[in-house]
Order: structure tokens, then C-alpha cells, then sequence
């Protein structure tokens, strides 16, 4: 329950009269975005949701239309005759990305070097598979994957959706392609003096090569990798 | 790809977007061609009661107001008339929406407005307190048929097409897999075990 108590709300004073009426216009516009989910999700059989649910929809609509709140420029892309349209638009934008995650995600399955991390192995096959599970209708800031794997620099959960994803990936391949400069048996070497069971436990695996590169203990055999795949345009 | 989103709309947004719910006061117009006598002061009435209703039980409504279709079902009634008329209204709107707020959501409005159109006719003979206290599943009365409908994908079944193919459905022997077809990491896991 989001806690939104409908008669009670408090709202924003605006400051300027125009400002109101923006903001009355964007509502408006808001409002059928929503009318046109809610029809879709209910399959036209209810015309009522519960507010965790409107909610829900909510946070998924404004990750698409890329706003925050409806007095912020990007939320000018409400200021039009048909906002189911502009949002119909947004939702394809949002498809046209997902070649370009994918694209990063098969680099790293193939420039990773097979040692063998439980979390890692189990989290890339569940990101393999996010374009089937990906919901932009309903549920587009939320991340359709399990990802347990640490990365030596989290990404902030504060980014939702795709932007996570791609994110997480991005942090990932900078350090696939450091790894990838060394020896696959010094990798291991290093891994198994650091931490025995390096193939079970949720360790990251770029910080003891890196300690091991700094201290010395290792040299790269190789250059960084090239990214193998690229999207065009 | 667009620059990372790291911000969400708050509550406050759809507090906002909510109050489009009164604006949907236009739509209860359509209750004037019900044939229920209902005056505008009733109407206005019942229109401020829904929100209420709404605000209650914790719910937005975005489509066509419920209480036009429970009005269009309940003109049939025995046990509607026309000096109670709003106000037996009002009692079966605030029951709809605590009804739809504990009913499954693959229930659709038509089919809970009409379980308690049946209610309301037999088993609580016009009342609408009698029919306020009963459950969801009372209401439908064929929450039973429900479940007939869901049960046949739960149980094992072959069927078998004219070139004598069989096609097999067990629940017991599916797995939930989440993961890429065609890439189960296979590559690593021969390194040295």
C-alpha cells in the first residue's frame, strides 16, 4: 500500500498561475496515459485499480516517458494532443535499446574467461534473458533478472529498469576486459590463493586479480579486448 | 539510450492524477438515463460517495464510474424505489468497491455487479446491510466455477491431434527456467573441477 490518501492529499502550491495550468494539463495528460494501462492491464474488465497497483503503473509509465515530476522539461513531452501516442512512442524508443544491451551483454559472455563463479555464470543466464521477460507495458523500471553477482563498484539502486541493466553491464565489461588481459590460469591461481571457494561464494572476481596486478604478482599476457559486437547507427 | 533515469515520480503525483477521478462527475450524467427518477442533487450525492468509497477502500478508478453499470443493473430490481432509491444506491456502490477491492482481479465489475444483483434479489431480499456482510465468495456464488475454470491447467492431460500426434501437459514435470534459451554458461563449467 503506497498510503495515498486521495481526499486528504496535499499538493505542491504552484507558484505562477501558468504554472498551475501546466500542471493541470500534464495531469490531464498523465491521466489517460494511466486510463490506457489500466484498460490493458484490466483487459477492460475493471475500471478500478488498487493504489499500489496504479502506483505500480505510475512508476512504470514516467520510466518510459523519462519523467520525474510533471513540472520538469522532459515532462513537456505530455504537452500534446494525444499523450497515448507520445507514450506509444517512448515504449518503441524503449525497445530500440534493447539491442544495444544485449549487443554488451554477449561481449562479455564472450570475452569473459571461463573461470568457473557460480553467481557470475547463474546472473549472465539470467540477463540473457531479459528481452523476454522485460514488461515496458506494465512494469518498465523494474529489473526482469537475478542479479547476485557483486561488482567491485555497485551501481546505484537508485536507477530503474533498463538504465540499471545497461549500467550493471557497462561496470561489468570494464572489468571482463581487464580480467581478459591475463592468463586464464593465473586468474584461477590468483582466485584460489585468495579465496578457496572462489566458484561458490558471491565474490567479485575483478578485485584479487587487480590486487594481484598491483602487487605485482601477475602481468597481463594480452592488450584490453576490443568489444566483439557492434550496433550499428 | 537515453541519460539514467535515477529519480521516480512520488506519491504525491498520483494524489495528483487521482483527483481526474472527479472529473469523471460528467460521465455520471449517464445515471439521468438510467430510468431511476434520480434528481442532479442525487447524482452530485452519489458521485461525492464514490470518492469516498474509492478513498476507503484504497482503490482509483480510471474507466466508466461502476455505479452507471450498477445502476443500469439494479433498474431491475423489486427492491428499488424511488423515494430510497439514491440512498439504496449509495449503500451498494460502497459494498461494490469493498467487494472489488477483496475480489480476485481476473473478476471483471460486470460479473461482481451481477453476483450482487442475485445477492441483493434472493438471498438478502433488498437489504442492503445484509448484503454489505457478505463475502466475495458469497457474492458471485460461482467462485466454485472459478476454480473449474483454472483446475484443468493444473492437472496432467494428453490430447492427441488427427496424424495421431500426442501433446502432454504435467505441471509436475515443468520447471520454472529463467534463464536465455541456448546459453546455460556450459562453456565454464569445465574449467578445473
Amino acid at each position: 500500500m503506497t498510503g495515498i490518501k486521495v481526499a486528504s492529499a496535499s499538493f505542491e502550491t504552484p507558484g505562477m498561475p501558468e504554472e498551475g495550468d501546466l500542471l493541470e494539463r500534464r495531469t490531464g495528460a498523465l491521466w489517460e496515459i494511466l486510463s490506457h494501462l489500466m484498460e490493458l492491464h484490466t483487459c477492460g474488465g475493471s475500471s478500478s485499480v488498487s493504489h499500489t497497483k496504479a502506483y505500480d503503473l505510475m512508476q512504470s509509465a514516467c520510466y518510459v516517458l523519462g519523467i520525474e515530476n510533471l513540472l520538469e522539461p522532459a515532462a513537456a513531452i505530455l504537452d500534446c494532443d494525444d499523450p497515448v501516442h507520445a507514450f506509444q512512442h517512448k515504449l518503441e524508443a524503449l525497445h530500440a535499446c534493447f539491442d544495444e544491451v544485449e549487443a554488451l551483454w554477449q561481449d562479455i559472455c564472450i570475452v569473459m574467461p571461463p573461470i568457473n563463479n557460480i553467481a557470475l555464470r547463474d546472473t549472465l543466464a539470467s540477463i540473457g534473458g531479459f528481452r523476454a521477460r522485460y514488461d515496458t507495458l506494465f512494469a518498465a523500471d523494474q529489473v526482469p533478472c537475478d542479479i547476485d553477482y557483486p561488482l567491485h563498484r555497485p551501481i546505484p539502486e537508485s536507477l530503474k529498469g533498463l538504465d540499471y541493466l545497461q549500467a550493471w553491464l557497462e561496470t561489468l565489461w570494464e572489468e571482463t576486459r581487464f580480467i581478459a588481459r591475463f592468463d586464464l590460469q593465473d586468474c584461477i591461481d590468483v582466485l584460489e590463493s585468495w579465496c578457496p571457494d572462489y566458484k561458490g561464494l558471491l565474490i567479485n572476481l575483478y578485485e584479487p586479480i587487480h590486487d594481484a596486478y598491483c602487487s605485482k604478482r601477475i602481468t597481463p599476457q594480452h592488450g584490453y579486448p576490443p568489444r566483439p559486437t557492434r550496433i550499428q547507427g | 539510450m537515453q541519460m539514467p533515469r535515477e529519480y521516480m515520480p512520488s506519491n504525491a503525483t498520483l494524489a495528483r492524477v487521482a483527483l481526474g477521478q472527479a472529473a469523471q462527475l460528467k460521465q455520471l450524467a449517464e445515471l439521468e438515463q438510467t430510468g431511476l427518477g434520480l434528481t442532479r442533487t442525487e447524482i452530485e450525492h452519489l458521485g461525492h460517495a464514490r470518492l469516498e468509497a474509492l478513498a476507503t477502500t484504497g482503490r482509483l478508478e480510471f474507466g466508466s464510474p461502476a455505479i452507471v453499470q450498477i445502476a443500469r443493473t439494479f433498474s431491475a430490481s423489486s427492491y428499488l424505489f424511488e423515494e430510497s432509491c439514491a440512498e439504496t444506491l449509495e449503500g451498494i456502490q460502497e459494498t461494490f468497491y469493498q467487494l472489488r477491492a477483496d475480489a480476485p482481479s481476473d473478476v471483471p465489475d460486470e460479473e461482481l455487479i451481477e453476483g450482487m444483483f442475485e445477492a441483493f434479489e434472493e438471498s438478502c431480499g433488498g437489504d442492503c446491510d445484509a448484503l454489505a456482510a457478505l463475502s466475495v465468495a458469497e457474492v458471485l456464488g460461482q467462485l466454485a466455477v472459478h476454480d473449474d475454470r483454472e483446475s484443468p491447467d493444473d492437472e496432467p492431460y494428453s490430447l492427441a491431434d488427427d496424424e495421431g500426434r500426442v501433446y502432454s501437459w504435467n505441471p509436475d514435470s515443468w520447471e520454472d527456467d529463467i534463464y536465455a534459451p541456448g546459453w546455460f554458461g556450459e562453456r565454464w563449467c569445465n574449467d578445473r573441477d
